[in-house]
């Protein structure tokens, strides 16, 4: 369960990316974060794990109150909510099987990290988070990421988030990058994971379709405050004229271009 | 469009070409009569040169021919060289890279440490090695360790600064990735920064070698150690026919680095 109360956040002190958040994100629950580009939604992400420090309000991730957290606590709890992103960001010039460890590194220890050698185990998962990813191609697990198509690298991406059996999903516009097709693929990848996982989404979208057939919650942003929330059905077309109109007008900073 | 507007077109056109080709002349001017001035007052003059044809030839008639007995003496010198450049570019290497990590501004975890890093980093690489060397011979006697700390300062102030700038231009998104699997900074710098720098850090340290490998071999004109040591005893003797064996030994072998490093660079891009 994510509890969000009052958060916002300010780059600069002046203008507010998001402002006066306050939502409570029920376990299994799949949240989208609607709203056109430059509306906050990946600053609301990120500042769920503090990627990004909320300026004032709280987080409280399963009890956990993140601000209150130690260092080495934040690391934990971050190790136990996994990432996703548009662009994968996966590196490039790592195989497809360290790309996917990568997400063991929160345990990894000094001298292994220092050698780049992960343990046997970290190995078997990989394997495991791949096939569940859909990447049961052994063929492509030492290749170079950077070899892949891009939905085979957002797969890559999935498998890295899943060998960290995380309890909550942060991702961050993970079909923009890619065609039609793919994206309700990776949609329902996601979707069925977290179904039978009982893992809580919090996913960013700006495609309303998307958001519509595979969210159970939509959260409307609008100038960096909650516009709307509700089950996607009730989203009319009457609605989100009225609470997106004003878009064009505003200058909000954030992280989204 | 009318002929009037056509014209003036044209006209502006051909103003626009006069004052590009004024301009030119003037920047023309300038750098040719700050070369003149800088000439005068250095006493830049070839006429020297020629008028001092006869003690040129002289000298190239003392040279020659060269002295090949004393190639067998250049063997020990001359390797000496060789490692001097080797240990003055290996090691900057894991000083350089810990300094880069704390001091490139979106990895550092202290801006003002960052910045005391830089400064210190800065200084290293502008004094030139040949004075780092003079300095450290005063300080440690002669010898090859002087020459070899030289190396190493002013490859870690140069090395270090390219270091960090190639840290700069990581992609954010994967440090932001490591960071959200809940890795600690010394396991995202270890996966999520330097297994796309390394290239370019291979690139940099080849440049480098070479780079020290000629400095090594003059390092010697301040008596510490190397083929610099050899070739500065044979002028002082007015031995030249060894002088001249030492200067062909000296551009044999940056010749063979130069082109072993040019392939290794080749291979690593």
């Amino acid at each position: 369960m994510i509890v969000v109360s009052d958060l916002a956040k300010s780059y600069d002190g002046t203008i507010y990316a998001i402002k006066d958040i306050s939502l409570t994100i029920e376990k299994g629950e799949f949240t989208v974060i609607f709203g056109p580009s430059g509306v906050g939604k990946s600053t609301f992400l990120r500042c769920l794990n503090y990627l990004v420090k909320p300026t004032s309000g709280d987080v409280i991730i399963d009890d956990q109150r993140v601000g209150d957290l130690s260092k080495a606590e934040l690391l934990g709890l971050r190790s136990r909510v996994g990432m996703i992103f548009q662009d994968f960001n996966l590196v490039n010039r790592m195989s497809v099987l360290g790309n996917v460890m990568c997400g063991r590194l929160h345990g990894l220890s000094v001298l292994r990290a220092l050698t780049y050698s992960f343990a046997q185990a970290d190995h078997e998962a990989a394997v495991h988070a791949l096939r569940r990813a859909g990447l049961a191609d052994a063929e492509l697990y030492n290749r170079r990421v950077d070899t892949l198509s891009g939905g085979q690298r957002q797969r890559v991406g999935i498998a890295r988030m899943l060998v960290q059996k995380p309890k909550v999903i942060l991702a961050d516009e993970p079909v923009a990058s890619l065609d039609m097709k793919m994206q309700h693929t990776i949609m329902r990848l996601v979707s069925d994971i977290a179904a039978k996982d009982e893992i809580t989404v919090v996913m960013s979208l700006h495609h309303l379709d998307l958001a519509k057939q595979y969210a159970t919650r939509i959260i409307g942003l609008s100038d960096g405050r909650v516009a709307f929330d509700g089950p996607p059905d009730s989203l009319s077309d009457d609605i989100i004229d009225k609470v997106f109109k004003m878009e064009d007008k505003k200058v909000v900073g954030t992280r989204d271009d | 469009m009318t002929d009037a507007t056509a014209d003036a077109e044209i006209v502006e056109a051909l103003a626009l070409r006069k004052r590009t080709r004024l301009n030119l002349m003037l920047i023309f001017l300038l750098v040719a009569s700050a070369g003149l001035w800088s000439a005068w007052e250095t006493d830049f003059n070839l006429v020297e040169l020629v008028k001092g044809w006869g003690h040129i030839n002289n000298l190239l008639a003392r040279m020659f021919p060269p002295d090949l007995e004393i190639v067998q003496n250049l063997g020990g010198p001359l390797i000496e060289t060789l490692q001097m450049a080797l240990l003055g570019t290996t090691i900057p290497i894991f000083i350089a890279i810990p300094l880069a990590c704390l001091t490139a501004t979106n990895i550092a975890p202290d801006p003002v440490l960052g910045n005391f890093i830089r400064l210190v980093l800065h200084t290293l690489r502008t004094v030139p090695e040949l004075l780092w060397a003079m300095l450290l011979v005063t300080a440690v006697g002669l010898g090859t360790f002087p020459g070899t700390m030289a190396l190493i300062l002013h490859s870690t102030g140069s090395m270090g600064k390219f270091f960090y700038e190639t840290i700069e231009a990581a992609d954010p998104g994967v440090i932001e990735a490591m960071e959200a699997t809940g890795a600690n900074r010394f396991k995202v710098i270890m996966f999520g920064i330097m297994p796309t720098v390394l290239p370019n850090y291979l690139s940099i340290v080849l440049l480098y070698w070479e780079f020290n490998n000629r400095a090594a071999t003059i390092l010697g004109l301040v008596g510490a150690g190397g083929i610099g040591l050899t070739l500065t005893h044979a002028i002082q003797d007015f031995e030249y026919t060894e002088a001249v064996t030492c200067l062909i030994a000296i551009v044999l072998i940056l010749t063979v680095i130069d082109r072993i490093s040019a392939y290794l660079r080749k291979k690593v891009i």
